[in-house]
């Protein structure tokens, strides 16, 4: 099985622990379903296996410099310094991310499934409406407008929320 | 800044390359211009992102699952193939120990009863008159078992049960000396010396208790068997 192969394969190469192989073999694959779906991938020139390891080894060795920059911060709560460029990001943005996927599980199911179709999946606002059954692309549009209206809407909610 | 909902539709134009000639040229002057519609666009952006994070992270959370589901599995398999081998070790060890057990005890069992087989000499044969045993009883003596046998075979009798028992004995057909012994009659004269060596038989093929039950008879009995009786109850 490719994973575990993966899995024996970083422990020896890059001394990598179960779950940081784990992790990057994870990565690898919605990359490879990413790059599928989004039609950037068509043919494969080499194996599978390569392709997966390949696109795993490069996120084993993101993962692993991540983790070697873990410190201590003045609290000592181990924290990395990523999620610390990621927190100071996140300071100047309106919302988290945390927030963002909160916002999206308030969604009418239709809702989800539109903006998933549509960021996740990439579809163009044709194919959303074959696969929605709406009447054309427009409505498609107009469908996932109302839906970025009714995120931001709940996104609003949530931080009022916090400040309160 | 939750004035981004103000210029969704905008934002959504654009992102769908709605926007003519003169929009977009205005929609990018604006972005320079004006730092709140920046701000709003930039959030807007933000969210975009996030919302793709949102489903990529679901579905990697179904591969975790996926992936523990496989731990699990692996886990449970190895767990079982250790139980299996453990308790097929277990299993073995027991019978092996048993088997051994049991050949150490009727070894033991069946020595015993050889030590006190008592040797039978047969019937006296007399030179003047000949007697229905006799030709039995020479082959007997001569050691021609199987003859000895075949012949007391022609004759029904206790006396004919008796002999045959103890050749059958000898022959190592303990199943036959059995039914042999069991066959004579309580008022035979052969009927104590029967019992004993039946007693025997039953301790050679480690019917313990049952052997036990016809010695301990002998000593009630105080039958000419006693004291051997007991002797070998002291060491069964």
């Amino acid at each position: 099985m490719n994973r575990d192969e993966f899995i024996q394969w970083s422990a020896k190469n890059y001394s990598a622990s179960s779950d940081q192989a784990k992790d990057a073999f994870q990565e690898a694959i919605l990359d490879f379903h990413q790059n599928v779906i989004h039609g950037k991938l068509t043919e494969l020139t080499s194996s599978l296996k390569t392709y997966l390891f390949q696109i795993g080894k490069h996120k084993l060795l993101n993962i692993l410099k991540k983790d070697r920059r873990m410190t201590y911060n003045d609290a000592l709560h181990m924290i990395n310094h990523g999620e610390v460029d990621i927190f100071m990001e996140e300071e100047n943005k309106a919302y988290t991310q945390e927030q963002i996927s909160r916002a999206i599980e308030q969604l009418p199911e239709d809702c989800q499934k539109v903006l998933n179709l549509f960021y996740f999946k990439e579809y163009d606002m044709e194919t959303i409406a074959r696969e929605m059954n709406y009447k054309n692309s427009d409505t498609a549009k107009s469908k996932k407008s109302v839906c970025m209206k009714k995120l931001i809407s709940e996104l609003k909610k949530i931080s009022m929320l916090l400040t309160l | 800044m939750m004035e981004e909902i103000g210029h969704i539709d905008l934002f959504e134009r654009y992102r769908h390359g709605d926007l003519n000639d003169l929009e977009m040229r205005e929609f990018q002057a604006r972005l320079v211009y004006d730092a709140e519609f920046k701000e709003h666009f930039e959030h807007y952006q933000y969210i975009e992102l996030g919302i793709a994070t949102h489903f990529r992270s679901n579905l990697k959370s179904k591969l975790i699952e996926f992936d523990q589901t496989l731990d699990f599995q692996k886990q449970k398999k190895s767990k079982s193939r250790i139980f299996l081998v453990l308790t097929s070790s277990i299993a073995a060890c027991l019978i092996v120990g048993f088997i051994l057990i049991k050949n150490v005890s009727s070894n033991k069992n069946a020595d015993l009863a050889n030590q006190y087989w008592p040797e039978e000499p047969g019937l006296p044969v007399k030179m003047s008159s000949k007697g229905k045993y006799d030709d039995a009883m020479n082959a007997y003596k001569l050691g021609d078992l199987e003859m000895a046998s075949s012949l007391l075979k022609k004759i029904p009798s206790d006396t004919s049960n008796y002999f045959h028992g103890v050749i059958a004995f000898e022959m190592d057909n303990t199943k036959e000396a059995r039914r042999c012994f069991i066959q004579i009659e309580k008022n035979s004269a052969y009927f104590q010396k029967a019992q004993f060596r039946l007693g025997l038989i039953l301790l050679s093929e480690s019917n313990v208790s049952s052997a036990k039950k016809i010695f301990k008879e002998h000593v009630e009995q105080n039958s000419d068997f006693s004291s051997v009786s007991e002797e070998i109850l002291k060491k069964i």
